[in-house]
């Protein structure tokens, strides 16, 4: 099943992005609150798998950015959530590719292609081990989404005879 | 002859056991050293968006200028810092290759996230672009909260580590026949663990390259343990 944006989500800040506090905001579907509260800033992208919704959310901090990942049921329960951040490093939200099915590819830290794969089911994964660097979950032995990082292949141009 | 065996064994276990007890000491060091300098970047990045927000406030700076010098002083500090920290944490964060974000990709999100997808910077008028420059110089003062809450957690566990450290010497020593000659000999040998695994770190960022985290923890680790080690072998 291929996941497929929707502009029906927005976020209504409620407490601002400082050095100390974590931004939350609300989720508002078609301009109305829901009442669901989120970590997070700024939507970056929100996607519909079935009846399921996958959020992209940033935090407003451009020179030391972290990208929140949430899957929501149709009641809006959080099944599985993640965050990718590194100290001293930042990322941009870009290049979302949904071509296959079940799979979102974006990029985030420099680099790097991350590639999220939703999952049928609650599957076990160990934590701490089972992400790659900078990925974070809260601790938990399910997980209804795996994520991979891989480097960018080498670009380059060779140079001309 | 067995008993000459048997000595050594005994000398040669009690040097593992004193290596991984200077690994605790090497361990709380690494995490009070790079807590401190995460403490200190978020001091200095606020000292510094404050002080050009002052000077455009006041009419020394304008907020374009100030916008572009906040951008340069930050990934200055932000490379001071990552010197300041351990070759553990300097690794980790270039791992996530830690080129710092463009100014023109700056304004450009900032516009389109205070004017709209479709609204082009260079159409604002000049009250509208120095908000935008000012959001940007603000910016540059805030760091990750969530980053901050976790290193302040682990400045906590450190000083932890430390204090068991500390304990196991103490014990040691207050357990020895010549307590003088015991004290000299666990500042010996936690000093080594310590050096050693700084040093090891370095090693192994020079070998792996400085963004392999995996790598240049375990040369942290092998060289504390090493030198920790041999200290207490040769002791």
């Amino acid at each position: 099943m291929n996941l497929t944006p929707s502009d029906h989500y927005a976020l209504r800040t409620i407490t601002p992005t400082t050095s100390e506090q974590v931004p939350s905001s609300e989720l508002m579907i078609s301009g109305k609150p829901t009442g669901k509260v989120l970590n997070g800033a700024v939507l970056e992208a929100a996607l519909a798998w079935g009846d399921l919704l996958l959020l992209f959310m940033t935090d407003e901090v451009p020179y030391e950015e972290g990208l929140r990942i949430v899957l929501l049921d149709r009641n809006l329960n959080t099944l599985d959530s993640a965050l990718i951040v590194a100290m001293y490093s930042t990322g941009v939200f870009s290049d979302l590719d949904l071509s296959e099915a079940d799979t979102v590819r974006f990029r985030f830290f420099g680099g790097l292609v991350y590639t999220l794969t939703l999952l049928p089911k609650a599957s076990f994964a160990l934590p701490f081990f089972s992400d790659p660097s900078a990925v974070w979950r809260p601790f938990k032995r399910t997980r209804r989404f795996r994520i991979d990082a891989n480097p960018l292949p080498e670009t380059g141009t060779p140079p001309p005879p | 002859m067995a008993t000459t065996q048997a000595s050594n064994d005994e000398a040669l276990f009690d040097s593992a056991i004193e290596s991984l007890e200077a690994q605790i000491a090497n361990v709380g060091t690494y995490l009070t050293v790079d807590s401190r300098a995460r403490a200190a970047y978020a001091r200095e990045i606020r000292r510094m968006s404050d002080r050009l927000r002052a000077d455009a406030l006041a009419g020394r700076l304008s907020w374009a200028d100030a916008a572009r010098e906040a951008q340069v002083a930050r990934n200055a500090i932000m490379e001071v810092i990552r010197a300041r920290g351990t070759p553990v944490g300097r690794a980790i964060a270039e791992y996530m290759k830690k080129d710092g974000i463009p100014l023109n990709h700056l304004v450009a999100s900032k516009t389109a996230k205070a004017h709209g997808s479709s609204a082009v910077f260079s159409r604002l008028t000049g009250t509208q672009q120095n908000a935008i420059y000012a959001s940007i110089v603000i910016s540059a003062g805030t760091s990750n909260a969530r980053v901050t809450h976790a290193m302040a957690t682990l400045s906590h566990v450190s000083r932890g580590v430390v204090f068991i450290a500390v304990a196991l010497s103490v014990y040691e020593i207050a357990t020895a026949r010549n307590k003088v000659a015991a004290a000299k000999k666990e500042l010996a040998v936690n000093g080594a663990g310590i050096a050693g695994g700084v040093a090891g770190g370095m090693l192994a960022g020079l070998a792996c390259g400085p963004a392999a985290p995996v790598c240049v923890t375990v040369g942290a680790f092998v060289g504390g343990a090493l030198a920790a080690f041999g200290t207490s072998y040769a002791w």
